[in-house]
């Protein structure tokens, strides 16, 4: 793969990253029938049930990992995100993050939120490609709105 | 999202135990198991870091999984799981929209970090439930249970007792399971080879500078398994196994009565009568000595027939080896194009015969080939790996034995490097194996280098015992008759007897000297004439005029029917 390629492709994952929140804080909004305000709380819903997904496919260690790196690229641009810190003792990820749903707003802390979320579903297609990501956080519920063919 | 076909196959309804069969999707690894996994077997695969235990179970459950019946595979500590996803997704099995509904993948690192094994039983249990999987894969067992082997768990007393229930619940749900072990040899004391239904074991074996990779199937309750450790190879579609040819269970097929022609003018004859249906021949000569010629020659003559062919070659690329052969046998090209040809080009360093078995039973069924040409079997042994060139005679006889024991007629080279006059008549090492061999040798004749062949086996049939003198020309070989004025042929330097000289001309037979002779006394004359002058029926003469012209003692001018002429030089 040459530089131009790997850009492109990531620029893909990125994108399809990005449709993957969409479509995890749809499903959230649609659970919670918050309409279409999304509120901090949906994103919450949505963030974790990712980090659930993840936690179950990889550990619950291996899902601290993802979240603690993309928390520390996410608030590059999210400077909200800094409130949360995932190194308090007898504190678990999700708590801190429902505490961060809490807090300055919905709808900034909505934004930081899906950020998070992006970041944290781009870095793991890095890893195993985007595909299997939609498979692992989304089953079956995203296959349509991303475009993916049934198998066999 | 539906999944339109369950996958998990049934192989056989009901095997000999009455269990059903589950086809694991790994070529090769059913006909090792006795018919695929039995279902709802606890099966361990064990073996050695990098061995490919992990794959192969990877493999067996992307074959399998379906929505209905989904497959689980339980992560403990060792490799992570986002890397094993990331490695294994490069494989063709690999269906990644199988993933979290087919496949559920999940980590019991937390429960294996506490060392608390009533806790990782109740976590594997409440997701067997809650999924209902018809498959499920624990990697690996080994870290499950701590790096002492040890249980420690209030719980459960000791690790037979988990595995003991680990299995029976696994089993009460109607699991069929795989066990990933890291298990060194010595632990084979463990319980688990107890407790499982099939232990497979898989190694990888360090020979010089080749790695060659094996499975064992150590113990398949229920099954009549292939005994014997089992090459395999990785490659992107995941494993390969070459099972080892099964020793033939019953006697060999009675001997064929219908005779094959060689394609080269005068060996059939030289032979009793062309090669036995379903014989191997082994020709052995030195370097130059026409042996690929002769063996391109007897796979035209199967394709001019209608039979089907598959060449082997491990020396020449196939590019050059076609090239030839298409130069000496002009309809060979054609013959090709009809599709009842393959040729196999094998070079690696690192085949096993069973690998190389497999590429030719692969090849002999999709055609239906009856004769195969293997050239040669000096390339053949080098192009194995180090490991098992040992075994090459043993593994050669399975080879032969399975190929001719389905009617299939094997023609095999082999070169000779011993010198004169030591020179045996074949490789002794192989010779065993065949039912016909045919030898060639170089032997100097007044300066001129010459070329000779002997037939000294012919299983079941009768067969010149002189050595007869052969050229290769342009349309390809052609062996005439005997050196009869010569003495001490194998010597390499045969010295001139004319005492023993007896009418005939060397490397003609008495009955081609007979017709040379007549042909220069009647001049230009047709086939019927001289059959009359001969006294014997016209077509008899046919093969005789054909070796005579092919010789260079005859020719033959195609203007208002045949007619054959003797050639100058003859006739003085």
């Amino acid at each position: 793969m040459n530089a131009s390629t790997a850009v492109d492709t990531q620029s893909q994952d990125a994108s399809s990253a990005r449709a993957l929140a969409k479509v995890l804080i749809a499903r959230a909004a649609k659970r919670d029938r918050s309409g279409s305000d999304v509120t901090s709380a949906t994103v919450y819903v949505a963030c974790e049930t990712a980090y659930r997904a993840i936690s179950r496919c990889i550990g619950e260690s291996g899902a601290k990992a993802l979240l603690s790196r993309a928390l520390a690229d996410a608030n590059k641009t999210h400077p909200l995100l800094r409130n949360i810190r995932l190194d308090v003792p007898d504190d678990t990820p999700l708590a801190a993050l429902t505490r961060a749903s809490a807090s300055k707003g919905s709808a900034p802390s909505a934004e930081g939120l899906e950020a998070l979320l992006e970041m944290m579903i781009t870095l793991l297609a890095r890893f195993v490609g985007i595909d299997m990501v939609v498979q692992l956080v989304a089953e079956n519920a995203t296959v349509g709105t991303l475009e993916h063919e049934d198998p066999q | 999202m539906t999944m339109k076909k369950a996958r998990a196959k049934v192989l056989d309804p009901l095997s000999n135990d009455g269990i059903p069969s589950i086809a694991s999707g790994v070529p090769g690894f059913d006909a090792v198991v006795g018919g695929g996994l039995p279902e709802f077997s606890f099966n361990l695969i064990a073996g050695n870091p990098g061995s490919g235990k992990t794959t192969l179970a990877q493999q067996i459950m992307f074959a399998n999984a379906s929505v209905k019946r989904p497959a689980l595979y339980f992560s403990v500590l060792g490799e992570p799981t986002l890397k094993m996803l990331r490695y294994q997704r490069g494989f063709s099995f690999f269906d990644p929209r199988l993933v979290g509904t087919a496949i559920q993948y999940i980590n019991l690192s937390e429960e294996a970090l506490e060392q608390d094994l009533t806790r990782m039983l109740d976590r594997i249990a409440s997701e067997v439930e809650r999924v209902s999987p018809g498959m499920v894969v624990v990697d690996s067992f080994r870290t499950m249970l701590g790096r002492s082997g040890d249980a420690v768990s209030s719980g459960l007393t000791n690790m037979e007792n988990f595995i003991q229930r680990l299995a029976l619940n696994l089993n009460a749900w109607e699991v069929t399971t795989l066990i990933i072990g890291q298990s060194a040899e010595q632990d084979q004391r463990n319980p688990i080879f107890t407790v499982a239904d099939s232990v497979f074991w898989l190694s990888q074996v360090t020979d010089r500078n080749s790695v060659v990779r094996k499975m064992q199937a150590l113990k398949v309750r229920g099954r009549s398994s292939m005994p014997g450790l089992h090459t395999f190879r990785i490659t992107s579609a995941g494993l390969q196994i070459f099972p080892r040819i099964p020793e033939q269970q019953s006697e060999r097929r009675p001997p064929s009565m219908r005779r094959l022609s060689s394609g080269i003018p005068g060996l059939d004859e030289a032979m009793g009568g062309g090669v036995f249906a379903g014989d191997a021949v082994l020709l052995g000569g030195p370097a130059g000595s026409g042996k690929t010629t002769f063996a391109t020659q007897f796979a035209a003559e199967g394709l001019r027939v209608g039979e089907a062919v598959v060449i082997v070659v491990f020396e020449e690329y196939p590019e050059e080896y076609l090239a030839r052969a298409k130069a000496r046998n002009q309809d060979i090209a054609a013959m090709i194009e009809a599709r009842n040809f393959r040729l196999i080009y094998l070079r690696p360093l690192d085949l096993s015969v069973d690998e190389t078995a497999a590429e030719i039973f692969a090849a002999v069924t999709e055609i239906g080939a009856t004769r195969v040409v293997i050239d040669s079997l000096s390339g053949f042994q080098i192009a194995l790996a180090p490991a098992f060139r040992i075994d090459f005679q043993e593994s050669l006889y399975r080879l032969v034995g399975a190929l001719t024991s389905t009617g299939v007629t094997i023609f095999m080279t082999t070169e000779i490097t011993s010198g004169y006059p030591d020179a045996s008549l074949t490789s002794e090492r192989v010779s065993f194996i065949t039912d016909d061999i045919i030898v060639q040798r170089f032997v100097e004749i007044d300066g001129e280098l010459r070329t000779v062949l002997a037939v000294p086996k012919m299983r079941g049939s009768k067969h010149s015992h002189d050595l007869l003198t052969y050229i290769i020309t342009d349309q390809g070989a052609v062996v005439g008759g005997p050196l009869r004025s010569y003495r001490g042929i194998l010597t390499g330097s045969p010295e001139f007897q004319p005492q023993l000289a007896r009418g005939g001309r060397d490397g003609l037979t008495d009955r081609e000297s007979a017709v040379l002779e007549t042909l220069v006394r009647l001049g230009a004359t047709s086939r019927d004439t001289l059959a009359e002058h001969v006294g014997v029926q016209p077509l008899e003469l046919e093969a005789t005029l054909r070796r005579l012209a092919l010789l260079g003692y005859a020719v033959v001018t195609r203007t208002g029917g045949d007619t054959y002429r003797a050639i100058a030089q003859v006739e003085t």
